[in-house]
């Protein structure tokens, strides 16, 4: 099958006061029709950056888009004029962002705000545009959506304001929609909503995903394959199912075992959570070896001499270690 | 019970009344008859979700909100009394912890300072030894001594975490409110956090009101666990008979709805709830959870469910329950 949405080699830079900080180095990810693909890690690690580099969001400066290209059927949007970007942000790639309040203009009713991405790319009279966004609303569940369409964002909880955004998102079909983040601020039973919300849509239209989250159980919920990053490199790329119970690199190991599950059946023993010992290094300090070969416990020299690069180990699963072997036989 | 209680608190009630003119007071009844008993050394977890009333039960708890009604029992002594000196004398026995670890350190002051702070207001100690006491805690959090001089800004979440612990441990309390301590940190960082208060327990015998919206967190950290909706508690229980063996309808909801790791191979099906909680300024008559509750029937829209135990130790507020 050949990708809809293709990064290669994307390099983003930023200059800081500390020097220049590498942001994304050399990331290659891969999106195909119809599916959901999970970016997973910790602050810093790049996950946004990639998203913004797709929708043509990087701040400039202080950031650089070095390297790379970005394609999206035959276009690199890397390359496109400023214009054609114009059309195909909203229309042809969408994004909904982390905070459902700040995301929103709250001078404007939420209809309006649905109908604009739709007047903008559609040749649609005002009134037919209004009628749209009002059956959005009904799409994405909101009740008496003919009313609500009338209403200020103020006006709504947190989870319609949500569903909002992922209405005005897919007024126009996209092919792709970035979420980033966007259950975080979110109570987790109106997450759920939202996931269920974002299946449905996904199954109905066939919209690919790319989903951005530093939790794996939303990884495990929706998502059908998963990038782990770890300070602006794509360290394991493989299906859900593989990264969850054959993780192979020790952060990916790391991440999901250090968090504290929710067991169905709890046990009286209670060991201590598994730590990752440190934290992520600042960006404009990374050496010449393993971006996580400081906090890796099966450091050796060659991790400090030399990156390592993804290497593809079955069909669908990479992962960037020297020391896999060690890794496995824990 | 056979343990020593701690903190007892009975029928907490905090109201917020706003004034408006030409209109009628409006009140917010953000915490509504809320009873709990912590035992000495555990960890009580308070869950819910945003607007339910954990914080201000907390707040409540350490004196920061006025009290409408109810008492506030430390080993005896009754919180809810004391005023000035009594209860500035009382404060050394319970600290806090903040959700923020950015927010709740003074960005102008060095971490040494704020960690000796305490020592200095409840003129604990002798003042040349203060230092050495701060250089102490700080290793009991696992901060290099050196660290004391630097600013807050210089750490990093983790780090300005510990630094918070290090001076909530400083009046050697009894009691530590943490309000969602690690919700603010990256996922890597919370394990390193939590362990250490587990640590910190063990080795110092502290007892924690542990508040927090993430189940898997509480399930891993507390003994027993309280689920608070809209102002009250609907379900307490020791943790393995709540995450085991569910009974409130809402508290089944909550637990579906986490995300989980497993949930790759069998999506299983959820318990789905629709809408948001209603406001706490216009309760509805019956029970609170009625409007969302999947299997409410015209009893619950009528007359509120009383906490009643259903278990040993296992307390539930629902009609449905037999």
């Amino acid at each position: 099958m050949s990708s809809l949405l293709s990064i290669r080699d994307l390099v983003v830079d930023f200059k800081t006061r500390a020097g220049n900080a590498r942001v994304l180095n050399h990331i290659s990810l891969d999106v195909y029709p119809g599916e959901v693909l999970g970016i997973v890690g910790e602050s810093g690690c790049g996950k946004s950056m990639t998203a913004l580099s797709v929708m043509g969001l990087v701040p400039t400066p202080p950031g650089k888009i070095t390297s790379g290209s970005i394609t999206l059927g035959d276009e690199d949007l890397l390359k496109v004029p400023t214009k054609r970007l114009h059309q195909i942000r909203g229309k042809e790639i969408s994004m909904i962002f982390q905070e459902p309040m700040t995301s929103l203009n709250p001078v404007f009713r939420v209809g309006d705000q649905i109908a604009e991405s739709i007047l903008l790319h559609e040749n649609v009279t005002k009134a037919e545009a209004w009628e749209r966004s009002v059956k959005m609303l009904e799409k994405v569940g909101i009740p008496e959506a003919a009313i609500r369409a009338r209403n200020y964002p103020h006006e709504m909880s947190g989870g319609m304001r949500q569903r909002v955004m992922i209405a005005m998102a897919l007024a126009c079909n996209p092919k792709v929609l970035i979420a980033d983040e966007p259950t975080t601020a979110l109570d987790v039973t109106v997450q759920a909503q939202i996931f269920d919300l974002l299946k449905e849509l996904q199954q109905d239209t066939g919209t690919a995903i790319i989903m951005i989250t530093h939790d794996m159980g939303a990884i495990a919920e929706l998502t059908d394959r998963v990038a782990v990053m770890y300070a602006g490199h794509v360290i394991e790329t493989g299906s859900t199912k593989d990264i969850l119970t054959n993780p192979h690199h020790p952060y990916t190991r790391g991440l999901i075992s250090c968090v504290p599950h929710l067991e169905k059946n709890p046990t009286e023993e209670r060991p201590f959570l598994q730590e990752i010992p440190g934290v992520v290094p600042p960006l404009t300090e990374l050496g010449k070896g393993c971006t996580f070969a400081p906090r890796c416990q099966f450091q050796s020299n060659t991790c400090l001499a030399d990156r390592p690069d993804l290497t593809q180990i079955t069909a669908e699963h990479s992962v960037s270690c020297y020391n896999l072997e060690k890794v496995l036989a824990q | 019970m056979s343990e020593d209680i701690l903190l007892d608190v009975k029928d907490l009630k905090i109201h917020f009344s706003k004034k408006k003119m030409f209109r009628d007071p409006v009140t917010v009844h953000a915490v509504d008859g809320v009873s709990f008993a912590v035992p000495k050394g555990k960890t009580f977890g308070i869950v819910g979700e945003s607007g339910s009333g954990k914080t201000t039960t907390a707040l409540g708890v350490l004196r920061l909100v006025p009290i409408t009604s109810g008492s506030i029992e430390l080993e005896g002594t009754d919180l809810t009394t004391l005023e000035g000196t009594d209860l500035r004398d009382a404060r050394k026995r319970f600290q806090m912890v903040f959700q923020d670890p950015y927010s709740s350190l003074d960005p102008r002051r060095r971490v040494g300072e704020i960690v000796r702070e305490p020592l200095d207001l409840m003129d604990i100690g002798d003042p040349d030894e203060r230092d050495q006491t701060v250089r102490e805690l700080f290793v009991k959090v696992g901060l290099r001594a050196e660290l004391t001089n630097l600013f807050p800004h210089q750490f990093s979440g983790g780090q300005r975490q510990r630094v918070g612990l290090a001076r909530a441990l400083a009046t050697k309390p009894d009691l530590i409110v943490c309000d969602e301590p690690v919700s603010a940190l990256d996922v890597a960082v919370q394990a390193q956090i939590l362990n250490l208060m587990r640590k910190l327990q063990e080795e110092n015998g502290i007892t924690y009101l542990f508040i927090s919206h993430d189940l898997g967190v509480v399930q891993h950290l507390c003994d027993h666990v309280a689920v608070m909706y809209l102002g009250q508690i609907v379900e307490q229980a020791d943790r393995i008979s709540l995450f085991k063996n569910p009974q409130h309808p809402y508290t089944k909801a909550l637990l579906s709805a986490v995300p989980k790791v497993s949930a790759y191979e069998n999506r299983e099906e959820r318990v789905h709830l629709q809408g948001d909680p209603p406001s706490p300024i216009n309760l509805p008559k019956g029970c609170r959870f009625a409007g969302r509750c999947p299997q409410a029937t015209g009893r619950c829209h009528e007359t509120p469910p009383l906490l009643t135990e259903i278990g040993s130790g296992h307390l539930a507020a629902c009609h449905l329950i037999a």
